[in-house]
This record gives structure tokens, sequence and C-alpha cells, in this order.
């Protein structure tokens, strides 16, 4: 069988594959969650403006969740450079 | 008279190779944007020239081109350029014919069948080497959607359950951003890939022809000319295919949609790099499909899904049918006429495909529109369509034919475009 599947190689696909096909997408959502307007208490991590009103806070993102969100989109950029520059040098 | 054969041959290679390329780029289309227009990040013509643009980039970013065809798949000794015309011709027509019912699959295996089918007819079983078939073609083609199911499928439901309690306007705005920059990545890698494969074929058949040295680089023309017709093909897009990838399969959110597509363009590119190469085509149905099954409360059409999976495991021999049929023809008949007949029927079918597209037609308009629960209709009805078209053009191609050549030698001919037709009806 190992004549016509390359075990190791299919391997080595399935789980890079999983690892960066699927974090990568799981980094950008956690991304665009630490950006969204936080809900309620749930959310806050720190310094979220108390409830004053009772509605959903529309507060902006504190320093804390900016700097985690700008690394998760970091590295998902980062990723594409990557990808970007693997095919410019032609390396398969 | 022998150098005027040579030279018309090698035009009609060159010419039959940018046609190939134009209906790869066409047909792949929806492999990086079916789901960017389905969830409406972009509007489908916005979709089609991000797409052609970036194929065009793609084409002039790397020119590692191995200049071989069907490497480790045939004798490579027995390539000629009458073995390449009729490879191509049967890669065509099945790209289009798979365009026409709205199928995507992958135009490097239907080039393979093409090429594998008038090898065949050239000199026999000996001219293939089936490991590689196998290994190369086959079980990848077994293996790829379900690699990109389980990756699309995990990114999916991490994204659902991180993403779960966002409300809906905050998501779309983030993740069709995500959409369109992976989607772009997807397409980027296609034109990489795919537009050296025309560089290569026609650079083999211009060393062939004796047109360039055998150590040449790619003339740049052919560099140019191939990165254009590629992104006129995916400019003009097959609206067909991606209606069925958008639409057809999984009803799509954009949170989908960018999962799907980043597990394609990390698994197109990780099996490249790992040396154990996925076709695009392949590896973006599966994506697509994941991001069905990952999501909770989605529903995944696996009726859709199973003609697809048919359709691939048809592509080699049905590809390879018309490229043997190709070359018998080309064969019987020889030299110019030969060739000239070839390249007549081609053109036939393929006007008689356009002409079948055109009574059910699918464009930038209609490619969201609702999926009819038996949306297979209109690819039924297009079937027979193209069948009854078929059939006057085949009557046409004789015409000319018999014309050009020896009336006993015009016989063979009549076998080709119905036997194509066939293949249309089953698929």
């Amino acid at each position: 069988m190992s004549e016509f599947i390359h075990f190791d190689a299919l391997l080595q696909v399935v789980v890079a594959g999983a690892i960066v096909g699927a974090g990568l997408p799981a980094l950008f959502a956690l991304g665009v969650r630490l950006l969204a307007p936080s809900q309620g208490a749930a959310l806050a991590v720190e310094g979220a403006p108390s409830g004053t009103d009772s509605g959903p806070t529309t507060a902006r993102p504190t320093g804390l969740r900016l700097t985690a969100a700008v690394v998760c989109f970091g590295t998902v950029l980062a990723a594409c450079a990557v990808g970007i520059w693997f095919l410019a040098s032609g390396g398969h | 008279m022998e150098y005027v054969t040579e030279t018309i041959l090698l035009a009609l290679v060159v010419v039959t190779a940018l046609a190939f390329d134009f209906t790869n780029g066409f047909h792949d289309t929806g492999n990086a944007m079916a789901t960017s227009i389905a969830t409406r990040a972009l509007k489908p013509k916005t979709a089609v020239a991000l797409s052609a643009v970036l194929n065009l980039v793609g084409a002039f970013l790397s020119l590692a081109v191995a200049a071989t065809i069907a490497k480790g798949i045939v004798d490579a000794n027995v390539i000629t350029l009458e073995v390449v015309l009729a490879g191509l011709v049967g890669g065509i027509t099945w790209n289009l014919l798979t365009w026409l019912l709205g199928i995507p699959s992958s135009s490097s295996h239907a080039l393979i069948g093409g090429v594998v089918g008038s090898v065949l007819a050239a000199v026999g079983t000996s001219g293939v080497l089936w490991t590689g078939v196998l290994s190369k073609v086959m079980i990848p083609a077994l293996l790829a959607p379900v690699i990109a199911i389980g990756v699309a499928a995990l990114g999916t439901f991490l994204v659902a359950r991180i993403t779960k309690d966002l409300p809906q306007d905050t998501t779309s705005r983030g993740f069709r951003w995500g959409q369109i920059g992976s989607a772009s990545l997807v397409s980027l890698a296609h034109g990489t890939n795919d537009a050296q494969k025309s560089m290569g074929i026609i650079l083999l058949a211009l060393i062939a022809g004796g047109a360039v040295p055998s150590d040449s680089g790619v003339p740049f023309w052919v560099v140019l000319s191939c990165a254009f017709f590629m992104a006129l093909g995916t400019y003009l897009g097959g609206w067909r295919v991606i209606r069925t990838l958008g639409k057809g399969l999984v009803e799509i959110d954009s949170r989908q949609g960018m999962a799907a597509e980043t597990s394609s363009a990390a698994v197109i590119l990780l099996s490249s790099h790992f040396g154990f190469s996925l076709s695009t085509t392949h590896v973006a149905t599966g994506s697509i499909l994941g991001s069905g099954v990952g999501m909770p409360g989605a529903k995944v059409r696996w009726g859709v899904a199973g003609k697809m999976l048919a359709a691939w495991g048809l592509t080699l021999p049905a590809a390879g049918i018309v490229g043997a049929l190709c070359f018998w023809l080309q064969d019987v008949i020889g030299g110019v006429g030969g060739t000239v007949a070839v390249f007549t029927i081609l053109i036939g079918v393929s006007t008689a495909i356009w002409v079948a597209s055109r009574r059910k037609p699918v464009d930038a308009s209609n490619v969201n529109d609702e999926w009819d629960g038996e949306g297979e209709t209109a690819v039924v009805d297009a079937a027979e369509s193209f069948t009854a078209v078929a059939v006057e053009v085949t009557a046409e191609a004789e015409a000319t034919i018999a014309a050009t050549t020896a009336a006993n030698a015009a016989a063979p001919n009549a076998v080709a475009p119905t036997a194509t037709a066939r293949e249309g009806v089953h698929a």
C-alpha cells in the first residue's frame, strides 16, 4: 500500500493542515470577539465601564483586549505573508 | 512541406494549450470566490475581477516551471505534439462539459486524463505508468476532500464556538474581511500553480517543434499569454460552477466561508510543501462541505456532493476516451488534415456546449438565487439540450472533415462528439 500512499507526507499534511487551517480561523474569531463591544459582565476583563446603563454597553475595547486582538490578527497576517512568500519562492 | 506541417501543428498546439488555460481559469474561479459571492462579502463581478487580477499576478509570481506533462504518469519518451494536442482536447472537453453541468472538477486531472488516453491510443498500455496514475491521481482525489472536510469542519466548529454569543452583524463585518483575504490567497495559489502547467506544455511543444533550444527558459510571450488567458477565463467566471459551490452544497455564512477558504489555502499550500500535491478543486469543494459539517445546525446536501464525487471518478476515463478518439482520428487522417480535423471537432464541441448553456444561462445576476431543492433539473435540461445540439454539430463537423479528407477516412470522426455527448448525460 505504501507504494501508492506516502503515509508520512499524508500525516504531515493532515496534522499541519489541522493546526494551520483550523487554528488560523479560530485565532481570527478570537480577534473578532476581543474587539467586539463587550456585552455585560461576562466578557468584561478589566476596567470596562461598569453598568451605568442597563443595555449592552458599547464600550471601546480596553488596552489588554486590544493588544490581544492585535496579536491574533498579527499572527493571521504573518501566516498569509508566509503563504505568499512560499508561492513566490516556487517552493514545491 | 514537412516544415509547414510542423509549423501548423505547433501553432495549433499552442492555441489549444491557451484554450485549455482559459477553461482552467474559467472552471476554477469558484474554488476561491464561490463562498465570498454566496455570503455577499463581495459583489459577484467584483469577486471575479479580484480573482482574475490575483491569478494574473500569481502567474508572474514564480517561474519554477517543471516543463513536463503528466510527469511520472506517462512515459516521457512517447510524448509527441500529436499526443499533446489530443490530450488537450480531451481536457478541454471535460472541463466544458462539467462546467455545463455545474460540477466543479479538477482541471489538472482532466488534462492528465486526456494525455493518458492519447498515450494509450498512441503506444498502448506500456506508455502509461499505472502506479503513478493510482498514487498521483486516483488516491489523492479520494483523500483530498476527506482531509479538507476534516480541517474545515474543525475550523468552522471552533469559530462557531468562539463567536457563539456575538451579534451577527459584528461577526459578519469582521469575517467578510477574513474571507476575502483567505480567498485571495487561494486565487494567488491557483494562478501560480495552474498557469505554470500551461506554460510548461507550450514550452515543451516549442522545444519539440524546434522553435526554441531544448535548454530554453519560458519565453516572455508565453508567460504573458498564459497569465492573460487564465485571468480572462477567471474574469468571465464559470458562474454555473460558482453557483453549485456557493449555494448548492451548503447554505453558508461569512464565518463558514472564512473557515472554508482558510482551510483550502492551508491544505493546498501545505500539501505542495510536503510533496503530496492535492487538486485545488477537490480541496476547495471538501472545505466548503466541511464548513457545513462543522457548523451546528447547518444542512449539507450530500446528494449534490455525491454527484461531484462521481464526476471526479469519471474525469480520468472520460477525458481519456476523448483524448484517445482524437489521437486515433488524427492518426487515421494523418498530416495537417488530421490535426485540423481534431481542432475542428474541438471548436464544434465547444460551440455546442456554449449554445446548450445559453438555454439556461447562469450569470452574475442569478448566481445567488435560491437553490431549488431539486436544483438538478437545470442540470438535466442542460444535458438534454446539449445532446440535441451535439447531434447537429456532429453532422456539421462530419461535413467539414469529409470535405478536407478522403471520404473513407472521415468515418471514425462520427464517434467522437457523440461519445462526448453520452458522457455528459451520464455525468
